[in-house]
């Protein structure tokens, strides 16, 4: 198996809880270095579940119980000795709405970074710059880094969120439909940026919009009712699906 | 009758209900303001007030209505903060002992200001022998706005969205750094603002006053700044007659012949007070928003 060392995150068997409701069944994926993954399925089909439980986002919900491994780096998330801050750090997450916080975007994009150690001020500036370049948003907000974030249109507000994430150097960003809230005219320019990403970090999308998903990822894992129907490559999913599920879905029978 | 119709009908009423508040009110305060501000003059505000003769002014009731008001907030603002931040962002929703805590505080809010003022006599003026003074005032008015400040203080803290909580833990931060460098910067706008109104509240309360801080002022001494000596104003074991438990205390039982005109001066310049509480609370609000969100880093 020389394929599996260029996996940077491995699952097996995760199978998640909501109380006594099972909402993910048996998953086992992997995920490369670099390139997109898609997560595709109806809603309620587990896919944002699964995702979140990627950065241990549901450690904040009650009653969620998460089963299987996580291996990062070949050391399983979950374990106790495994510094979550550390973890959500390199695993990094955007919302499916933006979610600047109510400070100046030069201050959001710095927000990760004044957390860690002392760094200088031209330090800093070299960072932010560097993360809002990488989100594709540097050229828009450059003259007005000391302005409110929330005065920025969705789609640059959604870019300087993934901007602040990335600041953190993470290893993996997690999205979260990142570009259902937003027009298409923006879902392109998110798009674009993520497309630049690619090549860096790994990415892991879960979207709504099948056309994005065969745009962008190279690889499509397709959920439903918890369960992961079938992974493949994004033109064998779309185009020649082994399964008849996902061939319904992805044809547009339900969903 | 068509929809068109019952509508003008209904904004009708609307309109004509508003426009009833606002005759009232303003009823009210041209009475007020139109009764006393004649009576108000450099020499009012800034002499102490006589007991037989006429001439006498409000300058300690004054002064003692914001000694109070600040030491009461001095006292109540950390307490009324770290519940409020513990109900809304640590506490768990459905404990039991959280809804017991809920429901105390509600009890609180509605409490008679009066009876607030009794308990604080028996407690703190007879038990713990504090006497009439401005710590005991203080402290029955910490019981009077604690509930009320909590509750503000609260909703503040949940009209910020939960994604950016979310967004906090998932840049790596912990609950608690989430809640002081994200959740508490974002409501502090709407803090402040309702920490000034809860003061303007506090600022004309007088029936929690009237057996706790005492309903005479000795006369201050503005050249004594020893909290230890009785005359002097930041002494806080001393009686302090406030503005609002003056324009009781005179319309009472006032002695001396301008009675009627210390009591309409006082009551115009509570008002006024009052309503600069309200504009400032706007104001800082405001500010502290713009500010905090242009950013500090360039």
């Amino acid at each position: 198996m020389a394929e599996k060392e260029n996996y940077l995150l491995t699952t097996k068997n995760v199978n998640l809880f909501y109380g006594k409701k099972q909402a993910l069944f048996d998953i086992n994926l992997s995920f490369p270095k670099n390139g997109i993954t898609a997560l595709i399925g109806p809603s309620g089909s587990g896919k944002t579940t699964y995702l979140r439980s990627l950065n241990r986002m549901h450690d904040l919900t009650p009653g969620v119980k998460v089963e299987g491994k996580f291996l990062f780096h070949n050391n399983d998330i979950y374990s106790d000795n495994f510094d979550l801050v550390d973890l959500r750090k390199r695993i990094g997450m955007v919302f499916q709405q933006p979610t600047p916080f109510p400070f100046s975007v030069y201050d959001n994009v710095a927000f990760g970074l004044r957390l860690g150690k002392k760094i200088s001020k031209h330090q800093l500036d070299e960072d932010v710059e560097k993360a809002l370049r990488q989100a594709g948003v540097w050229n828009e907000v450059k003259d007005r880094l000391g302005a409110n974030a929330l005065g920025l249109s969705g789609g640059q507000q959604q870019r300087v969120s993934v901007a602040r994430v990335l600041a953190t150097k993470p290893d993996i960003l997690l999205l979260d439909e990142p570009t259902s809230a937003l027009d298409p005219i923006s879902s392109r320019v998110v798009e674009d940026s993520l497309l630049d990403l690619k090549k860096e970090y790994c990415l892991i999308i879960v979207t709504h919009n099948m056309q994005q998903a065969a745009r962008i990822s190279q690889t499509t894992a397709f959920f439903n009712d918890g369960r992961l129907i079938e992974v493949g490559k994004t033109r064998e999913i779309f185009l020649n699906p082994k399964e008849e599920e996902t061939q319904d879905y992805v044809s547009g029978k339900f969903g | 009758m068509n929809t068109k119709v019952t509508n003008k009908i209904a904004i009708g009423i609307i309109y004509f209900i508003s426009a009833l508040v606002i005759l009232i009110l303003a009823a009210l305060l041209i009475s007020i303001l139109g009764q006393g501000l004649p009576h108000v003059s450099w020499h009012f505000l800034i002499s102490h007030s006589s007991s037989f003769e006429s001439g006498g002014g409000i300058s300690d009731q004054l002064f003692n209505s914001f000694y109070l008001l600040i030491v009461s907030m001095i006292i109540s603002l950390p307490i009324a903060l770290g519940s409020a931040i513990y109900l809304n962002e640590f506490a768990d929703p459905k404990s039991e002992f959280i809804a017991v805590f809920r429901s105390a505080i509600e009890v609180l809010s509605s409490l008679p200001s009066v009876v607030v003022g009794l308990f604080g006599f028996l407690l703190f003026v007879l038990k713990f022998h504090m006497g009439f003074s401005v710590l005991s005032g203080a402290i029955a008015l910490t019981f009077f706005n604690l509930p009320l400040l909590t509750r503000s203080i609260e909703n503040s803290l949940a009209a910020i969205p939960n994604l950016q909580r979310e967004a906090g833990l998932a840049l790596g931060l912990s609950k608690w750094e989430t809640t002081e460098k994200v959740i508490f910067p974002a409501a502090v706008p709407s803090i402040v603002t309702g920490v000034v109104l809860a003061a303007g509240r506090v600022f004309g309360e007088a029936a929690a006053l009237l057996f706790t801080s005492g309903q005479s002022a000795p006369q201050l001494n503005w050249y004594n700044w020893n909290p230890l000596n009785s005359n002097s104003p930041l002494n806080l074991m001393r009686p302090a007659e406030t503005l609002a438990v003056h324009i009781w205390k005179v319309n009472s039982e006032g002695t001396m012949p301008d009675a009627v005109e210390v009591s309409a001066g006082s009551s115009a310049v509570l008002i006024v007070m009052v309503f600069i509480f309200n504009l400032s609370a706007r104001f800082f609000g405001n500010m502290l928003y713009k500010k905090m969100t242009s950013g500090t880093g360039k």
